[in-house]
C-alpha cells in the first residue's frame, strides 16, 4: 500500500490536538477515581494502579490501530464492509453464546481487562456498512431503499437487545437517524418516527416489555425523589459530586464522593463526575469545548467530503459522539436518565476507547483524502 | 446540494442545542447551586460523630454531689437507611408505640413540637400557641394550617388571603389605638363563630388521614387503619404528634430524632430486641443531668436548657440539634470557658469518632478518634445542708407570715437568704423561693407537665413583663443575686459605720428622739413607732437595737450626702463614673443595686425641672417656647440646671427673651442647686429609703466587710476545680476587691448595738435569740415599697441581716422576705441556719436536742 505523505498536510490537527487532551483528562480523572493518583501522600498509589496503567495501554494500542487506519484509504475500507458486517455479527452471536456477564448484561467477550466488548466494535461497523450501502442510493426516502437500510441496521440491534444493551442501542438509534437526516431523509418520515416511536414507548411502557429495573430508571429520572436511596440515589450523587466541583475545585475538591466508595462504576460510566468534581465549571466547559471543536471540525469535513461515503461515515460518527456526550454527562447533571454509555475518549474501557479512537480515525482520514477544490 | 447544505447546518444547531443545554444546566448545578452540593458531599463520606463528654459534677464543700449525669434510656428514629415511605413509618410507629404504652412509657413520648393538645377531662382539642389576643392566636392556627395544607369548616369563613392581606395592612399601619380597633373590627366580623376546640380538632383528624393513620368511609366515618390505634384516642394523638415532629425533622437525615426519653429499661430492650418490626427506631442511652437534691441549691445551680444562642453555641462546636447547655447559674456560667473568666468548662470537650459510611449510611470503619475529656469537677463553697435548712426556713416563715403565727397576715410568697464566710467571701448558702427542680429542664431543656409549665411561669413572659409592681412570684428568678430592693434599717450599721469613721458621731454621742426628725422645713422622717412618741435620749448603740430613724435621720443630716456617697463607693455600692452597676463579683449571673449619689439626684431633679420648664414655657405669659427633647435649647437650659450657672446672655442667644420665663428658668437653676431635695433623699437613704436598693448578697458582703476590719471580699461559689480522679486541679482564692480602713474601736459600737438588737430586751430580733446557745449579733429593717407598689396590695420587705457568733463572728447571714410585713418575721430563718453551721459546738448540742425532740412530737 502507497502512502502519499502530502496527505498529511491536509490531517485536522486540532481534531487530533482534541483527542489527546480529551484522553489525557480522562486518564488523569480514571487515576482519580480509581486512587491510582491523589492529591494527598502517597500520591501515587500502584497497587490500585491496574486500571489506571491498562487504560494507558489500552490508549497506545487504540492510537497504534488509529495510525494504521489513517494510512489506509477509508473507500478501501469501505469495501470490506461486507466482511466486516458478517464479522461482527457473528462476534454479537458468539457473545450471547459463550459470553461473559457484567452488570446484568451479557456483554462480553474473554474475561478481565482483557475482555472486549463487541457490541461497541458494532457500532463503527454498522456506521461504514449503512454509509456504504446509503451511497449507492439514489434517493434514500423509497420503501426498498429504506427496508434494506432498517434490515442491515436491525440484525446488529437485534443482537444487542438480547443482551441486553439498550443503551448501546440508543446510540444505534440516534446514530443511524444522524445519517438518515444527512442523507436527506423526507421530514415526514421524521415526523411519523416521531409518532411511532411514542406509541412505542406506550407499548413498551403497557406490556411489560420493558425490565422492571429499566421502568423503574425511568420513572425515577422524572421524578427522582421517589427512591433517593434506590435507583436515585446515583442520580442524587451523580448530581451532589458534579455540583460540588462549583467553579474550579481542583485542590479544594471534598473528594468525598467521586473518590470514594460512592459512585458506582466512577471509572467508567460515572467518570464525568469524577472530573466535574474537581475541574469544576470550568474544566467541564473546556471539556465541552474539545468536544464541540472535534464535531465543528467533522462537520466541516462532511461537507467537503469527495463522496457521499465518506459524508454519512463522519455523520455517522459525529452523531454517535453527539448523542454518547448528550447521554453521558446529561445523565449526571439531571438531564438523562441513567445508563451504562461510555463518554468517548474519557471513560475506561478498552472496546469503547478503541472505538472511539478508530471512529476519529476515520473522520480525519475522510478530511485527509477530501476534494481538493471546494464548492 | 442546497438541501444537503441546510441538513449539515440543521446538525450543526442541533448541537449547539445539546451543547448550550449542558453548560446552562451546569451554570445551574455548579455555580448556582454548588454550596449546597458541596455541602451537602462533604456530609456523606466521612461523617464526624460526636460523642458528648461526660459533664462536670457540681460538689458542696463537703464532697456531697449536688449535679451528677445519670444514664437515660431514649428511643430514637433515623431517616438515613430507611424508606421515607409512609406505611413503614408509620407501621415502625405504631409498633413502637405499642411497646411503649405497654410498659407505661407513654409520657416520655416527646410532644414538644406539636401544637394540639387535648383535655381528656373535658374531652376537648386545643391549640398551645400563645397568643395576646385571639387574632394573633388565628394568625398562627392558621400558618400552622397553611404549613400542613389543611383547610377547615372555619376557612369557608375566613380564608388564609383575607387574613394575610390584613395583617400585611396591619403591619403597614402606625401601632396604637386605630391598629387596636382595626384588629377589633377584623375579630368581630369573622372570627366570632370561630370555635377553637372544634378547629383543632377537625384539624387533628385531618392531620391523622394526611398520614395516612386512619381514613374515611364513604359516609365520612372514621376507619382506623392500625387497629391498634383504634383502642385509644391518646394514642392516635401520640402517633400522629410523632409523625409531625418526624417530618419537621425530615432535613436532618443522619440525625436520631427523638421520639421518648427517660424511657424504662424495658421499654429500651423491648425496641431493641424487635428491631425488625421497627425500622428506624432504635434505643440509645444517653448521659442525663441529674439533681439528687431537687429543688435544693436551684437558685445557684441554674438549670439545662436548649441552645438558645445558636451561632455562639455552634462556633463552639456544639451539636446544636441535641446538646442542652446551662442556661442560668453555675451551670451556665461555668458551661464552658467563653462563659468565665476562671478557666473552668463543666462540658468538657466532646470526642470525635471519623466513621466512613456506606450509602446506607451504615459505618463502613472508623478512620479516626478523639476521645472525649470529661468536663470539670467543681467544688462549690457551698454547705448543701445549710442551703437546704435556709430553703426549708424560708418557707416556713413565709408559711407563718402567711397565716398569722406572728401576728399580722401579709402574702409572703417569696424570699431570699444568703450566708457568707465573712473572711473570704465564700457563699455557704444561698437560697430563692420559690425555687425550682432543675430535674425538670434536665431531660429535653424544658419540663413536660404543664402544671409545672404554669407553675414556673414558663407559658407568659407577656404577664411577667406587664407584671410592673412585681406582684407574682417567680420560680426562675434568683431572688437573692438579682432583686435588689430598698434594705430598710438593715442599711443603718452602714450609717453608722460611716458616721463613726468620719467622726461626726461617736459611740457616746447622743441625740434627743422626739420620734419625727423635721430639721429641715419641709422634711419629716418618722420612725417606725412614732405614734408612740420618740425614743428619748439615744446613742447609736441604741438606735441600732431600737432602730430608731431619728438617730440615722440625723447622722445622714451631719454626714451630707457627699460623705455619704463616698462611703458607698468604699463599700462598692455606688454605681461608677460610668454608670455601671456595682459588683459583688459572684460567679452567677447578678443584678445588683446601688445606693444613689448626689450626682444622681442632682440629675432626678434637673430632669424634673426640666419637665416643668418645658411645660411652663408652652404658656403665651412665658413667651410660648415650644422645647422639644434633643435640640439645643433643650440641651443649653438641661446644662444649666445641672452646672447651676444660670446665664442670661445664653438665653438671649438662644431666643428666650420673655422675661417670665427668664425667671422662671433661673428660679428652677437655683431651686435644682439649693433646694433641700438633695438633702431628704440622704436623710431617706441613711435609714435604708429612697434611692438605695441591695440584694441579699450585696447586703451580706457589706455586713462582712465591716465584721472582717474592713476588707471587700469577692462573693463567690466555686471554691475549688477538681480531676476527675479527685485530685485538685485548680484552687480558687478568696479574692479581695477593696479595702477600707476602718478603726477596731468603729467596728466594735456597730457590732455592740446589732448584738442588743438580738441580746437584749427591747431588741426588734430579741425573740428569736433570746435562748440561742451562741451569741448573735442582727439587725431588723422593714422597708416600704412604692406607692405603686402599695396599690397593688404589696407589702414591707422583711429583712434581717447577722452575724455569729457575736464575739468572734465567722459567717453572715442575709435574709429578705418579699411582702413579709415586718424585719422580725425573718429573723428565724438566721437561726436555722446557724442551727446547722454550729452544729458541732459543744454548746449547741443541748439546744438541738431538744429542739429535734420537739420536731418529733409535732
Amino acid at each position: 500500500m502507497k502512502m502519499n505523505r502530502k496527505l498529511f498536510k491536509y490531517l485536522d490537527y486540532s481534531i487530533l490536538f482534541s483527542v489527546i487532551a480529551i484522553a489525557i483528562l480522562g486518564t488523569i480523572s480514571i487515576g482519580f477515581a480509581t486512587n491510582a493518583i491523589s492529591f494527598q501522600p502517597p500520591y501515587i498509589n500502584l497497587s490500585a494502579s491496574r486500571t489506571f496503567i491498562t487504560q494507558i495501554i489500552w490508549f497506545i494500542i487504540a492510537s497504534a490501530a488509529g495510525f494504521y487506519i489513517l494510512i489506509i484509504d477509508y473507500n478501501v475500507i469501505g469495501g470490506y464492509y461486507k466482511i466486516l458486517y458478517v464479522g461482527i455479527n457473528i462476534l454479537l452471536l458468539l457473545v450471547l453464546l459463550v459470553g461473559s456477564e457484567r452488570n446484568g448484561a451479557k456483554a462480553w467477550l474473554g474475561v478481565g481487562s482483557l475482555g472486549i466488548q463487541p457490541s461497541e466494535f458494532a457500532k463503527i461497523i454498522t456506521i461504514i456498512t449503512l454509509a456504504k450501502i446509503m451511497e449507492d442510493m439514489e434517493n434514500i426516502n423509497t420503501p426498498k431503499n429504506l427496508g434494506k437500510i432498517a434490515l442491515y441496521a436491525l440484525i446488529p440491534i437485534g443482537l444487542i437487545q438480547l443482551q441486553p444493551d439498550t443503551g448501546t442501542n440508543l446510540i444505534f438509534a440516534m446514530t443511524i437517524l444522524g445519517m438518515l437526516f444527512v442523507a436527506g431523509l423526507d421530514l415526514k418520515f421524521i415526523y411519523g418516527g416521531l409518532i411511532a416511536a411514542i406509541s412505542g414507548v406506550l407499548v413498551l411502557w403497557n406490556f411489560d416489555i420493558l425490565e422492571p429495573y429499566q421502568k423503574n430508571r425511568i420513572l425515577v429520572f422524572f421524578k427522582p425523589e421517589l427512591d433517593r436511596l434506590g435507583s436515585g440515589y446515583n442520580a442524587m450523587l451523580a448530581k451532589m459530586a458534579v455540583g460540588s466541583g462549583k467553579f474550579f475545585s481542583l485542590f479544594s475538591s471534598s473528594d468525598a464522593l467521586s473518590g470514594g466508595k460512592f459512585i458506582p462504576e466512577a471509572h467508567t460510566d460515572f467518570i464525568f463526575t469524577v472530573f466535574a468534581e474537581r475541574w469544576g465549571f470550568l474544566g467541564s466547559v473546556i471539556l465541552l469545548a474539545l468536544y464541540f471543536n472535534i464535531i465543528f471540525k467533522g462537520i466541516k469535513i462532511a461537507r467537503t467530503s469527495k463522496d457521499k461515503f465518506g459524508t454519512y461515515v463522519v455523520f455517522g460518527v459525529l452523531s454517535m459522539f453527539t448523542f454518547q456526550i448528550l447521554q453521558n454527562i446529561g445523565m449526571d447533571i439531571g438531564l438523562m436518565p441513567i445508563t451504562g454509555i461510555p463518554l468517548p475518549f474519557m471513560s475506561y474501557g478498552g472496546s469503547s476507547l478503541l472505538t472511539s479512537v478508530v471512529s476519529i480515525s476515520l473522520i480525519l482520514n475522510v478530511g485527509m483524502r477530501r476534494q481538493k477544490i471546494n464548492f | 446540494m442546497k438541501k444537503k447544505f441546510d441538513r449539515f447546518t440543521a446538525f450543526l444547531v442541533i448541537v449547539i442545542m445539546i451543547f448550550g443545554t449542558i453548560i446552562s444546566r451546569l451554570v445551574y448545578i455548579q455555580l448556582i447551586n454548588g454550596d449546597d452540593y458541596r455541602e451537602m458531599a462533604e456530609s456523606m463520606g466521612e461523617k464526624p460523630q460526636v460523642e458528648i463528654a461526660p459533664r462536670g459534677e457540681i460538689l458542696d464543700r463537703n464532697g456531697k454531689r449536688l449535679a451528677i449525669n445519670t444514664l437515660n434510656y431514649v428511643i430514637t428514629y433515623t431517616y438515613e437507611g430507611n424508606n421515607k415511605d409512609s406505611s413503614e413509618i408509620n407501621n415502625s410507629l405504631v409498633n413502637a408505640l405499642e411497646i411503649i404504652y405497654k410498659n407505661g412509657d407513654q409520657d416520655k413520648i416527646i410532644m414538644d413540637s406539636f401544637p394540639i393538645n387535648y383535655d381528656a377531662s373535658k374531652q376537648q382539642f386545643s391549640y398551645n400557641f400563645s397568643a395576646k389576643n385571639k387574632y394573633e392566636l388565628v394568625k398562627q392556627i392558621e400558618n400552622f394550617k397553611k404549613n400542613n395544607k389543611i383547610e377547615t369548616a372555619f376557612n369557608k369563613v375566613l380564608n388564609y388571603k383575607t387574613l394575610e392581606d390584613f395583617d400585611k395592612n396591619l403591619k403597614n399601619s402606625a401601632a396604637g389605638t386605630s391598629q387596636d380597633e382595626a384588629i377589633k373590627g377584623f375579630e368581630e366580623k369573622y372570627l366570632t363563630t370561630f370555635n377553637e376546640s372544634d378547629d383543632a380538632k377537625e384539624v387533628f383528624y385531618k392531620l391523622a388521614e394526611k398520614y395516612n393513620f386512619i381514613s374515611r368511609d364513604s359516609s365520612g366515618n372514621v376507619v382506623y387503619n392500625y387497629k391498634t390505634l383504634s383502642e385509644n384516642l391518646d394514642k392516635l394523638i401520640k402517633a400522629v404528634a410523632l409523625r409531625y415532629s418526624l417530618k419537621s425533622a425530615e432535613y436532618r437525615q443522619y440525625d436520631d430524632i427523638e421520639i421518648a426519653r427517660n424511657v424504662k429499661k424495658e421499654t429500651a430492650w423491648s425496641i431493641q430486641i424487635k428491631s425488625d418490626e421497627l425500622k428506624g427506631i432504635t434505643s440509645q442511652v444517653v448521659p442525663v443531668r441529674y439533681y439528687p437534691y431537687g429543688e435544693v441549691g436551684s437558685a445557684f445551680l441554674g438549670y439545662m436548657g436548649k441552645i438558645s444562642n445558636a451561632q455562639k453555641y455552634e462556633s463552639l462546636g456544639y451539636d446544636i440539634s441535641k446538646e442542652l447547655v446551662g442556661v442560668s447559674g453555675l451551670e451556665y456560667v461555668l458551661e464552658n470557658r467563653e462563659n468565665n473568666n476562671y478557666d473552668i468548662q463543666l462540658r468538657g470537650e466532646p470526642g470525635v469518632r471519623y466513621v466512613k459510611v456506606d450509602k446506607f449510611g451504615k459505618v463502613i470503619e472508623e478512620t479516626a478518634r478523639i476521645e472525649a475529656i470529661p468536663g470539670d469537677t467543681v467544688e462549690t463553697t457551698i454547705n448543701i445542708d445549710m442551703q437546704a435548712a435556709a430553703e426549708k426556713a424560708l418557707d416556713e416563715a413565709m408559711a407563718k407570715i402567711r397565716n398569722g403565727s406572728f401576728g399580722d397576715k401579709f402574702r409572703a410568697q417569696r424570699g431570699a437568704a444568703v450566708a457568707m464566710d465573712i473572711h473570704t467571701g465564700e457563699i455557704l448558702a444561698l437560697a430563692s423561693r420559690p425555687g425550682f427542680d432543675p430535674n425538670y429542664f434536665a431531660l429535653t431543656g424544658s419540663p413536660q407537665d404543664p402544671e409545672i409549665i404554669k407553675k414556673y411561669q414558663l407559658n407568659n413572659p407577656e404577664e411577667l413583663y406587664n407584671d410592673k409592681y412585681d406582684t407574682i412570684p417567680r420560680p426562675m428568678f434568683n431572688y437573692a443575686t438579682q432583686g435588689a430592693v430598698m434594705p430598710g434599717s438593715t442599711f443603718k450599721p452602714f450609717s453608722a459605720i460611716a458616721g463613726l469613721e468620719e467622726g461626726v458621731i461617736t459611740k457616746n454621742t447622743t441625740v434627743y428622739d422626739d420620734g419625727i426628725w423635721d430639721n429641715i422645713p419641709g422634711v419629716k422622717i418618722r420612725n417606725w413607732n412614732y405614734n408612740a412618741g420618740g425614743m428619748g435620749v439615744i446613742n447609736v448603740t441604741e438606735a441600732l437595737k431600737r432602730s430608731s430613724n431619728y438617730f440615722f435621720a440625723e447622722v445622714g443630716n451631719r454626714l451630707g450626702f457627699e460623705k455619704f456617697s463616698e462611703w458607698a463607693r468604699k463599700f462598692g455600692l455606688t454605681r461608677d463614673e460610668n454608670g455601671k452597676r456595682p459588683s459583688t463579683g459572684i460567679e452567677i449571673t447578678e443584678n445588683p443595686g446601688s445606693v444613689g449619689t448626689p450626682e444622681e439626684s442632682k440629675r432626678r431633679a434637673a430632669q424634673s425641672a426640666m419637665r416643668s420648664i418645658v411645660e411652663k414655657l408652652k404658656e403665651q405669659k412665658y413667651g410660648g417656647y415650644t422645647i422639644d427633647y434633643g435640640t439645643v435649647y433643650y440641651n443649653e437650659i438641661f446644662d444649666m440646671l445641672v452646672d447651676g450657672n444660670y446665664d442670661e446672655k445664653v438665653l438671649d442667644e438662644l431666643g428666650f427673651t420673655n422675661k417670665n420665663a427668664k425667671n422662671f428658668i433661673k428660679g428652677k437653676v437655683n431651686y435644682v442647686q439649693n433646694y433641700s431635695i438633695n438633702k431628704i433623699d440622704v436623710l431617706n437613704m441613711a435609714i435604708g429609703q429612697g434611692y438605695v436598693s441591695l440584694t441579699p448578697v450585696q447586703m451580706a458582703q457589706y455586713l462582712s466587710t465591716i465584721l472582717n476590719g474592713g476588707t471587700r471580699y469577692r462573693a463567690h461559689l466555686v471554691k475549688r476545680v477538681l480531676n476527675p480522679d479527685g485530685t485538685v486541679k485548680k484552687e480558687i482564692e478568696p479574692e479581695v476587691l477593696g479595702k477600707i480602713d476602718l478603726k477596731p474601736e468603729n467596728i466594735e459600737t456597730v457590732m455592740e448595738g446589732m448584738g442588743k438588737v438580738t441580746q437584749e430586751l427591747g431588741g426588734t430580733a430579741r425573740s428569736t435569740f433570746s435562748n440561742y446557745p451562741i451569741k448573735t449579733g442582727g439587725k431588723t429593717g422593714t422597708a416600704q415599697p412604692g406607692v405603686g407598689e402599695i396599690m397593688n396590695y404589696r407589702d414591707n420587705y422583711a429583712w434581717f441581716i447577722s452575724f455569729a457568733p457575736f464575739d468572734k463572728p465567722e459567717i453572715v447571714v442575709a435574709t429578705v422576705i418579699y411582702d413579709g410585713g415586718h424585719g422580725g418575721y425573718a429573723a428565724g430563718v438566721a437561726r436555722e441556719i446557724y442551727d446547722v453551721y454550729f452544729k458541732d459546738r459543744p454548746e449547741m448540742q443541748d439546744f438541738l436536742a431538744k429542739k429535734a425532740q420537739s420536731d418529733k412530737s409535732n
